[in-house]
């Protein structure tokens, strides 16, 4: 966890009382709701379908069980008790009155947070693997070089009235858990021959009206000079991105424009010049930052000693006071080991992740009791540290094996261990209709509807990982294009309609998925789903993914199995 | 027409078309082939002052313009804002290293004089991890400072 | 002040004023008394265009006094029930129980298809039913 330091805290404590003056402002009519607009959204504060909606950022997804705890007061204090957790590691609150959000922002700066960039053409929080310092298979931790980046890109003079919202994600490790291939700039932290770390930035992916992945814009670049390279990059795009046309904006745009190599050739231009002393002392900065974040201490293990989580037998001894393997607890709780650990770097302990998928829940939303359980929890077994993933989950980041069992036996009492961990049901919505703006259709009752029809299908077979992501209107919230089955919700008439898309994936082979044909109602998208996992199901071979077996047999098979036999009519 | 130039400073003083007209106003170009008319060589000697447009309120090429005029390609005469900023972006424009802001009678009325006073009141907080021309130092260089 | 009309050109049709309360930021709805509430049952419903445009300038009047923000005239039935999705969405709160068995509609304490309180057709029903 990164501590702030007196200089992180005035500004959250400055930016705090100067948003009190501005409602005050607000409210008393000494400006108007044009002049207010863009001063409440540069605090992360919108006017939604229902009530305003506060945006807090969770920089790059990490949070104390003192933040989790605070999120849940303000959820019980000012909102109607709950919180929904985004893909872009961020929470939102709801139902917040305007008159009451200055006091949340002052909450939020008590514990180090803030709604700083969390709307507006500006840098976006920055987002990166949930599994960051612990992932067993990371090459380098992006938490460090995260911090430095929010702290750089925290009130740039330059870059507040960009074409464009910009967001950023990073990723230590090969195997990209935080889809910076369709981000506006994706970093690869690598750790070079001499131990130096080295960057490869990623340019112009992104989701939206035109999903682009990102092209590799530079190789190894130090750390030294990654801050004035990004500098040169955000100068050009604030320069020459778009402005007549919103849905043309984004950096990915430009790029295709342009072309990789005219690009390029600006950048090296614009950063060959920039003076690079206004960086210093970077390094200095970055290994301070790098002892900010206190690391827990572990429990030192010997290697040659091999504790293994408590086995489903003695679970189920000790409380049913059977060894019957098949006893529903022990079955539970051995999918959810299956599922929801995964491999820790540290000899002896593992990652939990806590699904915010129940069947019946809304994708990503937590109450404010399910908040302090992840607080309390976190303080008993995980080093009071927890994370949010773009998945829109919960990671306990540092439990003992040793203590899976009791981990797993508090996240049930709760109704908090639900074990579909990147399955089908693990859907990615967005908030839609029922409470978004923008949004042209529903995405939760259609999630809701399909994790309860494919279910169980997904416990009696292997289906496996298979990312089912659903968004409410073109801007993508929830990532469709790029997920295993995609669906785009739209009006066609007045009537919510679905649009599937098939193949996308957002990892290290990021793909955008392939449109099907034509949308379907809301009440035939679940059956439609299931019939797609069947034709992947049918013709898998041995460990292939859902892509891959798209990949391998195209989209006939699967169209056949959405559109049945007016697929042919459809199609001619 | 009259006009307000504000400077970083503090002072302000009134301008006419004729100042305006004496300057030269760079056109920012919106096609990166075509690039901005600087006529840079023209300029890096020149005495002359540099106006910058802002076109609304939510353009914010003309930051960059600045710095990179500044940063880039080493201009060291009198460099203005002028269009549509609003007070709060004037913290902005000396940052990126404008001298200050050309500011006609509408936006002058429309913000209040008490609003742009404010606004010309020298920054007492930091800029954060930035460190710009207006020479304030950065959150890194002040816990450098501090190790030292 | 032009005000945001999104009904279709008819003046046969009937509408509601629906704006956010400024220091709330709750829907709330005109009445015939010139006031704003919470409850659609409440709502002035406009017949013509003369009532439309008079509840306009009321709306746009309150809007520049910062009691509301965001008004404007929507299609409804002649009770009041917005006729679009997304407006009945907006009157109703969210279609969903934020936990389970535990909801913010208003209007339908269960699920929009099956509530006959808001008449509005919304073309889905959820869960359980497929
Ligand atoms: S995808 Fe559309 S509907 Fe969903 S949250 Fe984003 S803007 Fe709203």
């Amino acid at each position: 966890m990164y501590q702030y330091d007196q200089h992180d805290q005035k500004l959250v404590d400055q930016r705090s009382q100067e948003f009190r003056q501005q409602v005050s402002r607000r409210l008393s009519g000494l400006i108007s709701e044009d002049e207010f607009k863009p001063l409440r959204l540069m605090n992360g504060l919108y006017l939604q379908l229902h009530a305003y909606m506060l945006r807090v950022a969770i920089p790059y997804g990490v949070l104390s069980s003192a933040q989790m705890r605070k999120l849940a007061y303000i959820a019980d204090r000012y909102d109607r008790g709950y919180g929904h957790f985004t893909t872009r590691q961020n929470i939102q609150f709801n139902w917040p009155a305007l008159v009451d959000t200055p006091d949340i922002l002052d909450e939020l700066a008590s514990i180090q947070m803030h709604a700083i960039q969390t709307s507006g053409n500006c840098i976006r929080n920055i987002t990166t693997d949930p599994f960051a310092g612990v992932a067993a298979d990371e090459e380098v931790d992006p938490r460090p070089l995260a911090e430095l980046l929010r702290q750089w890109s925290t009130l740039h003079p330059e870059f507040r009235y960009l074409p464009r919202k910009f967001k950023f994600a990073i990723t230590g490790s090969a195997n990209d858990r935080a889809a910076i291939k369709v981000h506006d700039i994706g970093l690869r932290l690598k750790s070079g021959a001499d131990g130096k770390v080295l960057v490869d930035i990623w340019l112009g992916g992104g989701q939206g009206r035109t999903p682009k992945i990102a092209q590799l814009f530079r190789e190894n670049v130090s750390i030294t000079e990654l801050l004035p390279y990004l500098e040169a990059t955000m100068r050009v795009y604030n320069r020459y991105g778009r402005r007549d046309n919103k849905y043309k904006a984004r950096i990915k745009i430009l790029l295709a424009e342009v072309g990789l190599a005219e690009l390029q050739a600006e950048v090296e231009e614009v950063f060959s010049k920039i003076d690079k002393s206004r960086f210093e002392p970077v390094e200095a900065e970055l290994s301070r930052l790098d002892s900010r974040f206190i690391k827990p201490l572990y429990h030192e293990i010997p290697e040659d000693e091999n504790p293994e989580p408590d086995e489903p037998a003695n679970l189920a001894v000790s409380l049913t006071g059977t060894s019957d393997l098949n006893a529903p607890v022990a079955h539970e709780y051995n999918r959810w080991l299956e599922r929801n650990v995964k491999q820790h770097k540290q000899h002896g302990y593992a990652i939990v992740v806590v699904s915010l998928k129940r069947i019946e829940g809304i994708p990503g939303d937590a109450s404010a009791d399910e908040m302090r359980e992840f607080a309390s929890i976190a303080d008993d077994y995980s080093h009071s540290e927890l994370r949010v993933t773009h998945r829109q989950n919960v990671v306990l980041p540092h439990v003992k094996q040793t203590d899976l069992a009791s981990v797993w036996q508090r996240l049930s009492d709760a109704n908090l261990a639900t074990s579909n961990i990147d399955l089908p049901s693990d859907i990615i919505a967005c908030p839609g209709m029922d409470y978004c703006a923008l949004a042209t259709a529903r995405s939760i009752p259609v999630a809701q509807e399909i994790a309860a029809h494919i279910r169980a299908k997904e416990k009696v077979t292997s289906v496996g990982d298979l990312s089912v992501n659903i968004s409410g209107c073109i801007n993508a919230c929830a990532h469709h294009h790029v997920a295993n089955i995609g669906i785009l919700g739209l009006d066609r008439g007045g009537v919510e309609n679905y649009q599937i898309t098939l193949g996308g994936r957002s990892d290290e082979n990021a793909r955008i998925g392939e449109r099907m044909g034509r949308g379907l109602l809301a009440s035939e998208i679940a059956p439609a789903v299931d019939r797609i996992i069947d034709v992947y199901l049918d013709k898998r071979q041995l460990t292939e993914t859902f892509s891959d077996t798209y990949q391998r047999i195209g989209k006939a098979a699967f169209k056949d199995s959405i559109y049945g036999d007016d697929h042919a009519i459809q199609t001619a | 027409m009259q006009y307000r130039l504000l400077s970083s400073g503090g002072e302000v003083r009134l301008v006419d078309d004729e100042w305006v007209n004496a300057a030269i106003t760079i056109a920012l170009q919106t096609e990166l082939e075509t690039g901005d008319n600087y006529a840079l060589e023209k300029l890096v000697s020149s005495e002359q002052v540099l106006l910058i447009e802002f076109q609304s309120v939510a353009d914010g090429r003309g930051f960059s313009s600045a710095a990179e005029l500044r940063e880039n390609d080493g201009y060291k005469g009198l460099l203005y804002a002028c269009g549509r900023l609003n007070p709060d972006q004037l913290t902005l424009a000396f940052q990126c290293g404008f001298d200050g802001m050309v500011v006609d009678e509408q936006g002058w009325v429309s913000y209040g004089e008490a609003a742009w006073q404010q606004a010309l009141k020298p920054v007492v907080d930091s800029g954060y991890a930035q460190t710009r021309w207006n020479a304030i130092d950065s959150i890194w260089m002040l816990r450098g400072a501090a190790v030292r | 002040m032009t005000m945001k009309n999104n009904r279709e050109n008819d003046d046969k049709r009937m509408g509601i004023i629906i704006a956010n309360d400024l220091r709330s930021g709750l829907t709330v709805f005109l009445t015939v008394a010139g006031e704003w509430t919470e409850q659609l049952s409440e709502a002035m419903v406009v017949v013509d265009e003369i009532g439309a445009s008079d509840a306009l300038s009321i709306a746009a009047k309150d809007e520049a006094d910062n009691i509301v923000t965001g008004a404007y005239l929507t299609d409804s039935s002649e009770s009041g029930e917005p006729i679009v999705l997304r407006e009945a969405l907006r009157v109703c709160g969210p279609s969903v129980d934020y936990q389970p068995g535990r909801s913010y509609s208003k209007c339908h304490p269960g699920l929009p298809s099956r509530s006959a309180a808001c008449q509005v057709e919304l073309a889905y029903s959820v869960s359980g039913e497929a």
